[in-house]
């Protein structure tokens, strides 16, 4: 499996982010410095290109992405974090169907939930592991990382081609609408 | 039994790709001619923003649109993801159906399963329902049908001049994506349908170099009558911009 990820960050300190790689349970890099990322404000950013090449056999896979040093010291002047804003599998962009990420934030404090959760009403998000409350996305844009001991999740099929057909080839088939009525 | 295509006209949005595809197979068989007159009706005159509206694939002429690169929000090298493709299918090795998966599911979806580059929502919903309808739970099958993808000879890449593009999806209701394509295939060794030749009045040469034969009289009295018609149903923007009255 030829996994090609892309990367943006946020920071305001002299330090980057950085993450830890694992292909179902294996580790493929430990403590990756994301330090030639674009900002995650600029959606024209150039992203931080991590190729990795793991010969697993074709099956079900977990892909995840660790937070390794993300911390409230490092968020004193803003806001630390990485987002995983592009992933191609076997060069094939997954852009053209859909990003089935998960982000888990493990919820640091109460203010999380009394300042962000409960105004934005996102209370539905919020799941207990293990006795440990955890900000969990699984929509659009659940590719943010910004909490400590945080990470991303993506679980895939190989060959591609059974996956995406689950899914209707997501936004391959939702470009050919055109209802004329 | 499912009909390989003999070729695959790969375009951008606006660029004409139903156009060379329905030329091509009334090249291959005059006799469809009224199928390809079908393609662009008279009344495609009084409103533009219809266009799409008539669309249908030849029998033996594949189309593929906008597949060199995604369409997305974040900024992505447009020219890296184009010369990707075009590489992959000069590479030539189909072996693993992930290489170009994108480009072979909508091949697959606009020539065998919808007939069309457009459909609309309960057409999806009903492929959507019964997928084995059309063969998609069977990926060897669609491996089969879309490896034609990887033989460079039966690939032809049309190129048109990017304000013609833009003309063409602000008159044809169609998406306008700024990568320039024809520079780009311009520096492979591929096969090009160079569009102007339409309005230009060359495009025989353009036809015969790439079935790699001359068209029988007939053949050529077909893909005039062809052209005329693309050209009179053309939007006005267009038709000033190509010179056609």
């Amino acid at each position: 499996v030829l996994i090609d990820l892309g990367f943006a960050v946020n920071t305001s300190v002299d330090q980057y982010p950085t993450v830890d790689i694992e292909l179902d349970g294996v580790q493929l890099v430990s403590n990756l410095i994301l330090d030639q990322a674009g900002k995650v404000d600029d959606p024209l950013a150039d992203l931080q290109q991590v190729i990795l090449n793991a010969n697993n056999i074709d099956g079900p896979h977990r892909l995840k992405i660790q937070s390794t040093n993300i911390n409230e010291n490092l968020k004193t002047h803003g806001d630390f974090g990485f987002q995983l804003r592009s992933i191609k599998i076997n060069n094939i962009d997954l852009e053209w169907f859909w990003k089935p990420t998960v982000s888990y934030n493990p919820v640091p404090n109460q203010g999380y939930i009394d300042h962000y959760i409960l105004p934005q009403n996102l209370s539905h998000e919020i799941e207990d592991h293990d006795g440990v409350l955890v900000h969990v996305r699984r929509r659009d844009f659940a590719n943010y990382i910004n909490l400590p001991n945080g990470y991303i999740e993506l679980d895939f099929v190989t060959p591609l081609y059974q996956w995406v057909l689950s899914n209707n080839f997501g936004n391959l088939t939702q470009s050919l609408i055109m209802d004329f009525t | 039994m499912i009909k390989h295509k003999e070729y695959v006209v790969w375009y951008k949005s606006g660029a004409g790709g139903f156009f060379v595809a329905w030329l091509l197979q009334t090249a291959i068989n005059p006799s469809l001619l009224p199928c390809a007159l079908d393609v662009f009706p008279l009344s495609l005159t009084k409103d533009h923003k219809v266009w799409k509206q008539s669309e249908s694939v030849p029998p033996d002429a594949a189309v593929l649109c906008n597949m060199f690169h995604p369409n997305t929000y974040y900024k992505i090298d447009f020219e890296k993801d184009t010369r990707c493709v075009i590489e992959s299918v000069l590479n030539g090795n189909s072996d693993s159906i992930d290489t170009l998966l994108h480009c072979r599911i909508k091949f697959y979806l606009m020539n065998y399963v919808y007939l069309s580059g457009h459909i609309t929502s309960q057409n999806l919903a009903e492929v959507a329902q019964h997928p084995e309808k059309f063969q998609l739970n069977d990926m060897e099958h669609v491996k089969s049908m879309t490896d034609i993808l990887f033989d460079v000879s039966k690939n032809i890449f049309v190129s048109a001049p990017e304000r013609y593009l833009e003309l063409a999806s602000q008159t044809k209701n169609c998406r306008y994506y700024p990568t320039p394509v024809h520079d780009i295939v311009a520096n492979y060794p591929v096969k090009i349908f160079q569009m102007e030749t339409t309005w230009q009045g060359t495009w025989e040469s353009e036809v015969s170099k790439i079935l790699g034969r001359p068209l029988l009289p007939t053949a050529k009295t077909a893909c005039a009558e062809l052209v005329n018609r693309y050209l009179e149903v053309m939007p006005p923007l267009l038709k000033e911009f190509c010179g056609v009255n």
